[in-house]
């Protein structure tokens, strides 16, 4: 198993990604080959909530929410 | 003389009634064919098939060159795949080489608690299993972190 494949037993829970310089938090919504699927909340309450798609390959580690 | 020898027969034949003797005839049976015969018909029958068991030599010795052709090309085809192979397989190594000893080092490693640090950070907690090409973390808050092994900058 990969790290994809790993990845998307996942969808539907609370992520965040670290990548390199940056710091996403979501909730999984797809993982694809290559490449997943965020919908972020943002918590400036002023930005509406967004997808960001995020390419594996920049990823440095992927925290999983306890439930 | 063979007249006067036919006069005498028939002679007697009008005076005293005399009938020829009747020629009894011989049972009819099959004549045996003669060994020559016998050795023709042999022989004939022999070429024949020698005809045929040389026309069948030649076409199976026809195939049989032609099943050699293919397999040599066959054996050249797979002398230069597998020198392909394994140039790939030497490329492949290369590139994975490392990520493969890090994964082997992780396995070992595996229930056990480790300090995984990357460029974003530092991850500690217990090694739950090893893929492909991550490792998963099982935090003590209960988070599940999943780490590429490219990432990987230290194990501790």
């Amino acid at each position: 198993m990969n790290f994809t494949e790993m990845l998307g037993s996942f969808i539907g829970r609370s992520i965040e990604a670290f990548l390199t310089n940056q710091f996403v938090q979501g909730t999984l919504l797809s993982v694809g080959d290559g490449f997943f699927t965020l919908q972020v909340t943002d918590p400036n309450y002023n930005t509406p909530i967004t997808q960001s798609t995020i390419l594996v390959q920049n990823v440095e580690f992927v925290r999983i929410l306890a439930a | 003389m063979h007249m006067v020898k036919k006069r005498l027969r028939t002679a007697s034949c009008c005076k005293g009634r005399w009938k020829k003797p009747c020629k009894k005839k011989k049972p009819s049976r099959l004549r045996r064919p003669s060994l020559l015969i016998r050795f023709n018909a042999l022989r004939s029958r022999f070429l024949r098939y020698a005809g045929q068991i040389n026309r069948r030599i030649r076409i199976l010795t026809a195939r049989i060159s032609r099943v050699s052709n293919e397999t040599d090309q066959l054996q050249s085809q797979v002398i230069r795949l597998e020198r392909q192979v394994n140039l790939l397989a030497a490329e492949v190594n290369a590139l994975v080489g490392p990520t493969q000893s890090a994964r082997a080092l992780l396995q070992a490693r595996t229930g056990t608690t480790a300090t995984i640090e990357t460029n974003a950070g530092s991850i500690s907690g217990t090694i739950v299993a090893v893929g492909i090409d991550f490792v998963q973390i099982l935090e003590p808050t209960g988070d599940i972190v999943l780490i590429p092994i490219s990432s990987i900058t230290a194990i501790i």
